[in-house]
């Protein structure tokens, strides 16, 4: 569970952060989305306690994350990837933060296994490719077993197996009732991990629902229907509340009614109907209209090419 | 990998935050890197080496004179100076090395209450530091005297010399401080090179400036400067323009308490 009230955090003149409140549940993945420089990872360095608010609060697992006898237990974090000394191996590194706790090499050597770092954990972390190094990052915040993991940008760097694997750990730890919060910049990858979600742009709330509820609600769902009888479908249909746009000859793409409704009409009126589904607009559809006011580092067209 | 394995384990949840935990995890990292060893064993070869051939040097060429004792501890003990410079750095290394890969926010998080990472890290310096400098030191007059001995004709220094004890031992603390000194620089500046750049300025250039372009009223306030404060506790000739040896030694001591509380303040309450 992550409580966040209120909180604020400035740079000099720049707000990072602006007055942000939402929780985290535990029991499943929650997304973290948001445009760069957004303040996504402004936000999880301060539910670490890493920065200090300008204002505002935060509580993890409903207690200040500073007081807690047992840190290691609370919380698992995964920041920027390869945060090592390039000297050091992956095991001592992983030994130096579980011994904090009483963590020893059992659980060491588990951990590293378990992201298929065994081959070379003695090795110098400094000849490690970007995927390894997000590996030792996430066997970081494992170590613990905490009861709260969050990771900011997790899936950078992983090869196509390593995405899976990630994905599949997300959703075991939340259903062992972990509270799991994660960032990503891969929205079909997110829409495939995450259940619920929380959007910022330039520091402020835009969205706090299920990835199902925020698609919905920001983009229109369509009823796409193929008819040689196009033309005289469309008539039929002609409602105030009703948006058809022809899709070519013989497809009509229709918002703002239900695909029954439609079936329900055409035959009635005899209308053969030889495709007819719904369209949903995909999570990236859905990201890019509720931030497109928000985007402060945008790039700008390609003419210029 | 598989994503099994994670549900099946059998291992305890982490333990609760403790400082001895803490202090093996800091022992952990700094037996873990290269640069602690080489740094240690320079300071080996320095401390040891450099005042051996010294005095070898000088009984071997041309007529070495009877000096009196201090004189010949200083002599031996002569490596300590370019010593400070190669265990400040191991000092500056003690947080800079985890402010420049990013580490130290790990350290942080899993170490909220954040002066225990300053005390275990302090502590693992001290621990490693002192005695070594120290058996060094001795090793170096052992070796420094038996070469001042076997040449004819010149009497032996002694340990027991009180001038002398002062310098061998000396020499040792005020480096170990200077060490100190260089941990409270690299976690108040947290770069590497930023805070070399402050060591050797503070504690090799500065008493060469002050030397040079002080004006002759005030020549006298140099003294107060940390190398030579220190200094005055083994390598300086004792006159008006030096602290006397103790007094230059505590305030070396108070030079390190003072960067060191200034670095727990900046640790405690600002951004990670
Ligand atoms: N330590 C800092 N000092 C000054 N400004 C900062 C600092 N950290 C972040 N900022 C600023 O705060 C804003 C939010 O940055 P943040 O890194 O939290 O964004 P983000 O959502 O993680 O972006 P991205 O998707 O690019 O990772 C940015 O404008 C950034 O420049
Ligand atoms: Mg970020």
């Amino acid at each position: 569970m992550i409580e966040v009230e209120n909180l604020t955090k400035r740079y000099g003149d720049k707000v990072a952060v602006d007055g942000l409140t939402f929780s985290v549940a535990p029991g499943v993945v929650t997304g973290f989305l948001g445009p760069n420089g957004a303040g996504k990872s402004t936000t999880l360095r301060m539910i670490a306690a890493l920065d200090v608010p300008t204002s505002g609060r935060v509580r993890v697992n409903g207690r200040d994350y500073r007081s807690s006898p047992a840190p290691m237990a609370e919380l698992g974090l995964l920041l920027e990837a390869k945060a090592v000394h390039p000297g050091r191996s992956a095991r001592d590194h992983l030994l130096a933060i579980g011994q904090t706790a009483g963590i020893g090499k059992a659980r060491v050597n588990e951990v590293i296994e378990m992201v298929g770092l065994g081959d070379v954990a003695r090795k110098r972390v400094g000849g490690f490719s970007l995927g390894m190094g997000q590996r030792v990052g996430i066997a970081v915040a494992l170590l613990g077993r905490p009861r709260t993991v969050v990771m900011d940008e997790p899936v950078n760097g992983l090869d196509p197996e390593g995405v899976r694997w990630i994905r599949a750990l997300l959703r075991t730890l939340a259903d062992e009732g972990c509270t799991v919060f994660y960032s990503s910049h891969l929205m079909s990858e997110m829409a495939q991990t995450a259940t619920n979600l929380i959007v910022i742009g330039r520091g402020r709330l835009i969205a706090c629902s299920t990835v199902e509820q925020f698609i919905a609600k920001t983009t229109a769902t369509s009823v796409v229907v193929r008819s040689p009888e196009a033309a005289r479908l469309r008539g039929l249909l002609g409602r105030a509340d009703v948006r058809i746009a022809p899709d070519g000859p013989d497809l009509l793409r229709i918002d703002g009614i239900t695909p029954e409704e439609v079936g329900t009409i055409a035959s009635q009126a005899g209308v053969p109907v030889f495709d007819l589904r719904v369209e949903r607009a995909s999570l990236e559809e859905a990201f890019m209209q509720a931030t497109h006011d928000s985007v402060e580092y945008g790039a700008t067209g390609l003419e210029n090419l | 990998m598989t994503s099994a394995s994670f549900t099946k384990s059998t291992s305890p949840v982490a333990g609760n935050l403790t400082m001895g935990g803490v202090l093996r995890s800091e022992w952990t990292k700094f037996r873990s890197v290269r640069s602690t060893w080489w740094l240690l064993s320079m300071t080996v070869i320095l401390l040891v080496g450099l005042g051996v051939i010294v005095v070898v040097l000088e009984v071997n060429t041309g007529a070495p004179k009877q000096q009196p004792p201090y004189q010949v501890a200083q002599q031996i003990e002569f490596g300590a100076l370019i010593t400070q410079l190669v265990l400040g750095v191991l000092g500056i290394l003690m947080f800079t090395g985890e402010y420049g890969s990013g580490m130290i926010r790990i350290s942080v998080s899993v170490v909220p209450r954040r002066l225990m990472l300053l005390w275990a890290k302090l502590s693992v310096l001290c621990v490693v530091v002192l005695p070594l400098t120290l058996v060094s030191s001795v090793v170096a007059f052992m070796l420094g005297e038996f070469a001042w001995q076997s040449h004819r004709g010149l009497k032996p220094v002694g340990f027991g010399d009180p001038q002398v004890t002062r310098i061998v031992i000396g020499s040792a603390l005020v480096v170990a401080v200077t060490a100190v000194c260089g941990f409270g620089m690299g976690a108040i500046i947290r770069s590497t090179a930023g805070s070399i750049g402050a060591l050797v300025g503070i504690f090799f250039v500065l008493p060469l400036v002050a030397q040079a372009a002080l004006p002759r009223g005030v020549a006298g306030l140099a003294r107060f400067l940390p190398s030579n404060a220190g200094d005055a506790l083994w390598g300086g000739t004792i006159g008006p323009r030096s602290m006397t040896p103790w007094s230059g030694f505590a305030l070396l001591c108070g030079y390190a308490v003072a960067l060191v509380a200034v670095a727990a303040w900046r640790l405690r309450r600002g951004d990670a």
